[in-house]
């Protein structure tokens, strides 16, 4: 059998039904592509997005929640308003100045043969368990994710898994000990997942360890800051950020560019990145020093129960109230436009005719926290963290949904760096204290 | 196009390409991940109605978009993190799990990763969306005779991975990661 032949019969898509546009998988992705305006206006910049550069921030997180058996999807949309610009410098940017005077260099050159140990803890799992028909709790798994990297991006990922269910509220507890306490259903092979690396094996899922090469950034704070303020936070640009860190340029939540700032910076600095120096660890931290709106924690436990300094970002969003008018065609595809704080008149008319209803979407006040723990003596970024507030969202399902709201948890994220060095083989870790 | 009945234009576009574009991400993405992926794809069109061609390029467009939303998403650790926490329902492998993984195909799966990232998409969109090296060469955004060259050396290496051909070859990059486009210009 020749090569192409093989090639063929090896198409994952080829034994799988492909939904229609018309199936209920189909309508929900439609209601997911078209859930931002049409050819909107950017509020802030006056501008049209058919511009590539001054093209609008896009100010929507979505979210997919499998919620039900038949996978229909669940469209969460929270709008994030711009920091408080302008403010007097803040205690927060006291104490980013003072870690810039202090900053060190860590180890980041690599050798041949030499590979950039980075421990870290996080969340590996999330699983929500049904306990009866309509009811559940959610919980989720803590692990321990080791990476060795080499220079050429090549390198080997070890997650371990603790099966201990954890919650992040009370309620999620509570429900877990009415239902008996039950161990969280993951196959005990699942628990450590080992994944190797080769320098060739970029793209797909199985991408390159990020490793930031940073020997080319500015130590100017102004200039670094408007390096790191370069392309799009959640465009659809890529690259647009100096190689080696261009991968920064991922789908973000910010709906701010002081939020991705403060976001790529932070990861600049908690790494790994090879050709650090302390000239540009200390323009890191006077670029977050004049970021709008951080705020000084004081002293602060990240999730992994390290201790430092605390600081964070919040991001503010109003209670907003806004419309979803659903068009039906003959054909019977929907569209439908979420017109909130943008007005927005479509250009034509339909072409067809339609039967147009008109449903009140109301998004309640919410509020994204970033926070970030740093080691006042080493400088480093121990943690950093994303949460909600209020942890839960009633969202409107569109018009698929014909306007119904629906609750949708919204869990906090972090990566804690627990160590990180050079180490001289791809199993080695460093000494512990260092 | 002033006037332009855009969101027509945008419904006909998922109509006639929602499945190419589905198959295109089930081939290439985590499972948990296809939904996702189709939607950024129809999203980004629908930001830029304007720019997208008439067909039959409208379909090579979304290709586009799609190998760089691909490479965009599969970029950070971080982002791979949001994959992870977004799995509900049941437990499952984290999304750093391969996609090839599954199928039973084992082999060829394993000299389809060998490849270059850049080869092995103009081997899957030659074989899997039988485009033509022409319309590959609009997708990935270089010449038609950089794409023959790529599916040349890919299945020459294939075949080397497979027992049939032991000599190994360099595979130098001949393209830089695509525009989307018309993005560009």
């Amino acid at each position: 059998m020749n090569v192409q032949t093989r090639l063929r019969e090896a198409d994952p898509a080829r034994h799988t039904d492909i939904p229609t546009p018309d199936s209920e998988v189909g309508r929900s992705v439609f209601e997911r592509s078209t859930a931002e305006p049409l050819g909107a206006t950017d509020p802030r910049t006056g501008t049209n997005p058919g511009d590539r550069r001054a093209r609008p921030r896009r100010a929507v997180r979505i979210t997919l929640v499998a919620a039900l058996p038949v996978a229909l999807a669940v469209v969460l949309v929270v709008i994030l308003l711009p920091g408080t610009e302008g403010s007097a410098p803040s205690a927060a940017a006291a104490t980013f100045g003072r870690l810039a005077l202090e900053a060190t260099t860590v180890p980041t050159s690599l050798g041949p043969g030499q590979y950039y140990y980075t421990e870290t803890d996080r969340p590996t799992y999330q699983i929500a368990v049904t306990t009866s028909p309509g009811h559940s709790f959610d919980e989720y798994l803590n692990g321990v994710v080791q990476t060795w990297v080499a220079a050429d991006g090549s390198g080997r990922v070890v997650t371990t898994t603790d099966p201990t269910p954890q919650f992040f509220t009370a309620g999620d507890r509570a429900a877990w000990v009415a239902a008996g306490s039950p161990p969280a259903a993951v196959p005990p092979g699942q628990l450590t997942t080992v994944q190797q690396l080769g320098p060739d094996s970029g793209s797909e899922v199985n991408g390159p360890i990020p490793l930031y090469d940073v020997s080319a950034l500015p130590t100017d704070p102004t200039e670094l800051s408007q390096v790191l303020s370069n392309g799009e936070s959640n465009g659809s640009t890529l690259a647009s950020l100096p190689s080696g860190i261009s991968s920064l340029d991922y789908v973000s939540d910010c709906a701010t560019q002081a939020c991705a700032l403060f976001e790529r910076a932070v990861d600049l600095l908690q790494g790994p990145d090879i050709g650090m120096t302390a000239a540009l660890r200390a323009a890191l931290y006077q670029v977050l020093a004049a970021v709008p709106g951080v705020s000084l924690l004081g002293t602060t436990t990240d999730p992994a129960g390290q201790s430092g300094i605390g600081v964070s970002l919040v991001e503010h969003q109003p209670a907003k109230t806004g419309t979803i008018v659903c068009q039906s065609s003959p054909g019977g595809m929907i569209t439908h436009y979420v017109k909130g704080g943008v007005v927005l008149t479509p250009t034509t008319g339909p072409t067809t005719p339609t039967t147009t209803v008109t449903y009140i979407a109301q998004t309640p006040a919410s509020t994204t926290t970033f926070t970030v723990v740093v080691d006042p003596q080493s400088t480093t970024v121990l943690s950093s963290e994303e949460s909600f507030s209020p942890s839960t969202q009633p969202v409107s399902t569109g018009c698929g949904g014909r306007g119904t709201t629906q609750e949708v948890e919204l869990s906090p994220t972090w990566r804690v760096v627990v160590s990180q060095g050079v180490v001289g083989s791809d199993t080695a870790v460093p000494p512990a204290g260092s | 196009m002033p006037g332009e009945d855009l969101p027509g234009r945008f419904e006909q576009l998922y109509r006639d390409h929602f499945g190419a574009i589905y198959a295109y991400a089930l081939r290439r993405s985590d499972p948990a991940d296809v939904h996702d992926l189709v939607a950024e794809v129809f999203a980004t069109a629908w930001r830029r109605m304007p720019d997208v061609p008439a067909p039959p390029e409208d379909r090579l467009w979304l290709y586009g978009v799609a190998w760089r939303t691909l490479a965009r998403q599969q970029r950070t650790d971080r982002r791979r993190h949001r994959l992870v926490m977004k799995l509900q329902q049941s437990a499952r492998a984290p999304a750093e799990a391969g996609p090839y993984d599954r199928t039973p195909a084992g082999e060829l799966v394993e000299a389809l990763r060998g490849l270059r990232p850049e080869n092995r998409e103009v081997v899957r969109l030659i074989v899997w969306e039988q485009l033509t090296h022409a319309e590959v060469a609009l997708v990935l955004g270089c010449s038609a005779n950089a794409v023959a060259i790529r599916w040349h050396r890919a299945l020459r290496r294939l075949r080397r991975d497979l027992g049939v051909d032991p000599r190994p070859h360099p595979s130098p990059t001949l393209c830089a990661p695509p525009p989307i486009a018309g993005e560009e210009r």
